[in-house]
């Protein structure tokens, strides 16, 4: 079905992240029309069609389909994100790069001047911040409402988990990194979003020259919310809570990605009473991915406000870089042959 | 001289991710052999994918596949775990492989289940008979002990390991612990005086590269145990100050244990309960989200609304269950397996594997709790006994 109020998408890379949420997010929404489906191996975007019954166009080449749709939603292994979104951009098309941007900051801010230069824009996929409580939590620290931030940790690990469909996440030319980059990305630009860029950073993972599978470290704040540390950790072989802990002159305040709405308060006075925080109008069914895909379909018809943007997903990786370039070894003093 | 190669199978798994680990980091065994992860998908492989080895992608359903990956191999050792399916055909495809490949070596992974759930006093050594009261699992098992004893028998020299609980780094049983003991759900069976059995997994590594290693004792089953027994009660007591609490548990008899695992026994679901379950709303809701089922299922309902109302009424009879609500006990729960397994009063004796191989524990006891220890607090199970990293101003 077409209709000029429907944003014609393209989705680039038919995986298991296209398969399973973005494009069910885009079906979802009554502001996108599935124009066309692009992967290196046709089979897989003329399966992903017929799997959701749609008419949409499958290609190859992105070439093929690109004048004929108003943006791009590219979720292809991390490598590929430069070259693609660069061609997409240089059309003067948006595109919405699933996270993270690249995998070098030179390539990410290289895309936001080429975005620019073509009067379009980038869009990263850091769904989180579609959450209502990310959203809350940001409000109520911007306003000071609990006082000065002590301290913070935050950690985000599932034993195994997201299977892409090409194995790019065990090739580190072609992830970027391990769960630094795969998960721990998400958490580190909730960090942006809630306390800005840290000043110093420590960083220590279990990579022996591939990709990490655990990362632990801390940032250290010096800005307008003071000065505070905060400590992370990143896991793909421990389940771990998949929350922030955040230590407040108020109390602690805690964020956890498996509620969308809520966040929780142990004030100090009365410690033994966890209170519960979220927007006074009921935001409905929270529905990250597609709140994510609509923003984006929003700001190809009237340009407005991107929750993350390319400097923003530039500047994640930015950081990134830095962490890997200043990284240590985790000490494993469990393996046997170090008791 | 070139390097044995191995092919180990299933080695993203709790015990191949530890065997993976050992040849990397052990210098001892880092050069001794050249080999290949071979693993079944990408989400699992996080632990080995960190390090610089040959992983390869093995789906075991596919024979013609099996066959190719397998040629070039002296030896394969098999860490698989999965569904029947994958453990019983995977495991044939797996056999033929080796065979039609010409690999010297098979080591193969059993388990004490075979002897069943409570099993009888003679199978504290390998040469019992096998029970025949066994679970699923315990069935699965016996039967992948026959395909690996056949093999042995057409000629590829075979080992069969049996650990009964696997401990140390990484392992699920011990986490379960760490979170009932937290949770205060922990009860001791005839006071907690039965063997654990379990083994910590770098012993039944080292298990395995003395059987690889091995110019004898092919053909044989194993069991892999601790050196002496640990009861349950000396575990938990172990185990309990590492988290913050008393290790005071509530007793119950193993009586009182072994009649609630029979009164609480799921049948075996027969096949009116599988298309009934299938034919539920519930099911066919949820995979009415593919389009084709959803036409699938629009058809069968168009065709059983076409019927007359006595027939749609009895073959609705015939498919739909009563829905059951199990009464909430307010009794502490005798379900979970910590409970069920200090059921087990044998204990599964390493002498047979210490005496033919020539097999030693590589961590006694206390070196193998340390290790424990480390790993739970690295994993922020357990409160860190060292202050975390601290970040440093440039």
């Amino acid at each position: 079905m077409q209709s000029a109020n429907r944003v014609r998408l393209a989705f680039v890379g038919c995986g298991a992240i296209t398969r399973m949420e973005h494009l069910p997010a885009a079906l979802r929404s009554p502001l996108v029309e599935v124009a066309a489906l692009v992967d290196d191996r046709v089979e897989n975007a003329v399966a992903l069609a017929r799997m959701y019954g749609l008419n949409a166009r499958t290609a190859r080449n992105l070439s093929d389909v690109l004048d004929d749709v108003h943006g791009v939603v590219l979720a292809t292994p991390n490598d590929t994100h430069y070259p693609i979104a660069k061609q997409i951009l240089e059309r003067g098309k948006p595109v919405l790069i699933e996270k993270p941007i690249t995998t070098r900051h030179d390539h990410a801010t290289e895309l936001c001047a080429i975005a620019e230069k073509h009067g379009t824009f980038i869009s990263v996929g850091y769904r989180f911040r579609f959450f209502p409580s990310a959203l809350l939590l940001k409000k109520l620290l911007d306003e000071n409402y609990f006082g000065r931030v002590i301290s913070f940790h935050c950690e985000f690990g599932s034993a195994g988990g997201w299977t892409p469909v090409s194995g790019y996440n065990m090739d580190r030319a072609r992830s970027g990194g391990g769960v630094l980059v795969i998960n721990g990305t998400h958490f580190l630009d909730l960090a942006l979003f809630w306390f800005g860029e840290p000043v110093a950073h420590v960083y220590q993972d279990d990579n022996y020259g591939n990709v990490e599978a655990n990362c632990k470290g801390a940032w250290t704040y010096d800005g307008p919310r003071g000065r505070f540390d905060g400590s992370f950790f990143f896991s793909k072989t421990i389940k771990l809570t998949n929350r922030f802990l955040i230590e407040t002159e108020r109390g602690q305040v805690e964020w956890s990605a498996a509620d969308a709405e809520r966040i929780r308060v142990v004030d100090r006075t009365r410690p033994d009473v966890k209170f519960e925080l979220s927007p006074a109008r009921n935001p409905g069914a929270v529905d990250s991915f597609r709140a994510q895909i609509e923003e984006f379909c929003a700001n190809t018809l009237h340009p407005g406000r991107i929750s993350s943007d390319g400097p923003n997903g530039a500047r994640s990786i930015r950081l990134i870089e830095n962490m890997y370039r200043d990284a240590t070894r985790l000490d494993e003093s469990w393996q046997p042959t170090r008791v | 001289m070139n390097k044995p190669r191995i092919a180990i199978v299933g080695a993203s798994g709790f015990v191949g991710a530890a065997l993976i680990e050992r040849l990397y980091f052990d210098d001892a065994w880092r050069d001794r052999f050249e080999y290949v992860a071979f693993i079944r998908g990408f989400g699992n492989a996080a632990r080995i994918a960190r390090l610089p080895i040959k992983i390869e992608s093995l789906d075991l359903l596919d024979p013609l596949r099996v066959r190719t990956a397998l040629a070039g191999f002296d030896a394969v050792v098999n860490c698989t775990r999965g569904d029947s399916a994958l453990m019983l055909k995977g495991l044939g495809n797996l056999i033929r492989a080796v065979e039609h490949n010409g690999v010297r070596k098979f080591i193969h992974l059993s388990s004490v289940t075979i002897y069943g759930e409570d099993p009888a006093p003679e199978s504290a050594r390998e040469d019992a008979p096998l029970s025949t009261q066994r679970s699923a699992y315990g069935d699965i098992k016996a039967e992948q002990d026959d395909m690996v004893f056949g093999l042995h028998r057409r000629g590829v020299p075979s080992i069969i390991l049996c650990p009964s609980n696997i401990g140390g780094p990484y392992s699920g049983l011990i986490i379960e612990a760490i979170a009932k003991l937290l949770a205060g759900e922990i009860v001791l069976v005839d006071e907690g005086r039965n063997p654990t059995n379990i083994v910590h997994v770098d012993n039944l590594v080292e298990a395995m590269l003395v059987a690889l290693q091995s110019d004898k004792g092919w053909g044989e089953r194993y069991f892999v145990n601790e050196e002496k027994p640990v009861t349950w009660k000396q575990f938990f007591e172990d185990l309990a100050p590492m988290v913050g609490v008393e290790p005071r548990f509530p007793l119950v008899t193993r009586e009182e244990v072994l009649r609630h695992m029979q009164s609480s026994a799921p049948a075996r679901m027969g096949l009116k309960s599988q298309a009934g379950a299938l034919l539920s709303t519930e099911f066919r809701e949820g995979l009415s989200v593919v389009p084709a089922f959803k036409s699938m299922n629009d058809s069968a309902k168009r065709v059983l609304n076409s019927l007359s109302p006595g027939w749609q009424a009895r073959i609705r009879g015939r498919i739909t269950r009563p829905i059951v609500i199990q009464p909430v006990r307010n009794t502490r729960s005798l379900d979970h397996k910590l409970t069920t397994v200090q059921v087990r009063r044998v204990f599964h004796s390493p002498e047979k594997i210490a005496s033919q191989l020539g097999y030693k524990h590589l961590l006694d006891r206390s070196r193998g709790m340390e290790t424990t220890r480390r790993w739970l607090e690295f994993a922020n199970l357990i409160p860190a006994s060292h202050p975390a990293v601290e970040p440093h101003v440039k």
